[in-house]
């Protein structure tokens, strides 16, 4: 019986947004209406009349649910938005070493490094649009907060290190190239950065499941 | 029922809070106090009872956390805050004026 009542709240939430609040509030009135039953029962009620009494209490929930699909509607835009400008922005870095390959010379080093600027500029833009998440006092919020704080570190450290090595790798290019003029070559060094990156965000990641003891 | 009911939702808020002073308590027990209080008059509908927990929360008036409930789910608790007692108190004292006003009005 608890199931009836169960697949009946879900059928009646079945068109509401599948967001956490609004699994919240399901939760909610599910079990308001079990208890409501389960007294009704322990009243001497037949199941069948008690299941009728518990669910004609329910009301309307429409206007609980159309309330909620605002939030859902935005970050709906909002995903479309930002999965073109990802896209986009994906492309031109890919791009990004046409110019080198062709031009080979400063110019085409010109080139890349504004394309490069372009699409960072592209994907910080890109994240400043995010919508405000209205679930300030959500619990699943704040546990996310927390866990973020944590990690903060972690990630600022990250951050820096894959600044650096992007800013030294870029000036080793360039003293490399205009020494012995090899443009034609000299390009690797980015591989070559991108490399090094990777194998020290692997080594440091590494590190770090080890100090949370394997279960990061 | 339906007659009053009109009359009666303009004071959901008031009668939650009335209920949450006593002590903590959960949607379905609210809702069983007020019909018992009533003597089976007067009950209110889940979703009003939700939406006017949404509205105090939001308000600051009572805040929510999760507790043991029945086999099937998990029971929200609310607790009155400070702003909600105050609240409270002036939205008894309202009542109390416009009740003696309406009394000399219809009578």
């Amino acid at each position: 019986m608890d199931n009836r009542i169960k697949n009946y709240v879900d059928e009646l939430f079945y068109d509401a947004p599948k967001s956490r609040k609004m699994y919240e509030i399901k939760e909610e009135i599910l079990s308001n209406v079990i208890d409501k039953y389960e007294d009704l029962i322990r009243e001497g009620i037949d199941e069948n009349s008690a299941f009728k009494i518990a669910i004609s209490n329910i009301g309307d929930i429409e206007e609980l649910i159309e309330k909620n699909s605002d939030i859902e509607e935005k970050q709906e835009i909002y995903r479309k938005k930002s999965g073109l400008i990802n896209a986009i922005v994906t492309g031109l870095y890919i791009l990004s070493p046409v110019p080198i390959i062709t031009i080979q010379n400063e110019l085409g080093v010109i080139l890349l490094l504004a394309i490069i600027a372009l699409a960072t500029g592209l994907s910080i833009y890109n994240s400043s649009l995010r919508p405000k998440y209205i679930t300030v006092d959500d619990d699943l919020y704040k546990e996310f907060v927390d866990w973020k704080n944590d990690t903060n570190q972690d990630r600022k450290v990250r951050k820096e290190m894959s600044s650096i090595i992007t800013s030294i790798t870029i000036i080793v290019y360039f003293i490399v190239s205009f020494t012995f003029r090899n443009w034609d070559i000299s390009w690797v060094i980015f591989l070559i950065g991108g490399l090094v990156k990777k194998i020290y965000f692997v080594y440091y990641d590494r590190k770090n499941r080890i100090k949370y003891g394997g279960n990061y | 029922m339906s007659i009053t009911s009109d009359l009666i939702r303009g004071h959901t808020e008031t009668i939650i809070l009335a209920r949450l002073i006593q002590s903590d308590s959960y949607g379905y027990e609210i809702n069983k106090h007020i019909k018992i209080k009533t003597d089976n008059e007067y009950e209110l509908k889940e979703a009003t009872l939700y939406s006017t927990f949404k509205r105090l929360e939001d308000g600051g008036m009572i805040v929510s956390y999760w507790g043991d409930g029945n086999k099937g789910a998990r029971r929200k608790y609310y607790s009155v805050t400070q702003k909600g007692k105050d609240y409270y108190d002036i939205q008894k004292r309202d009542w109390i004026k416009t009740k003696e006003l309406i009394e000399n009005l219809i009578y």
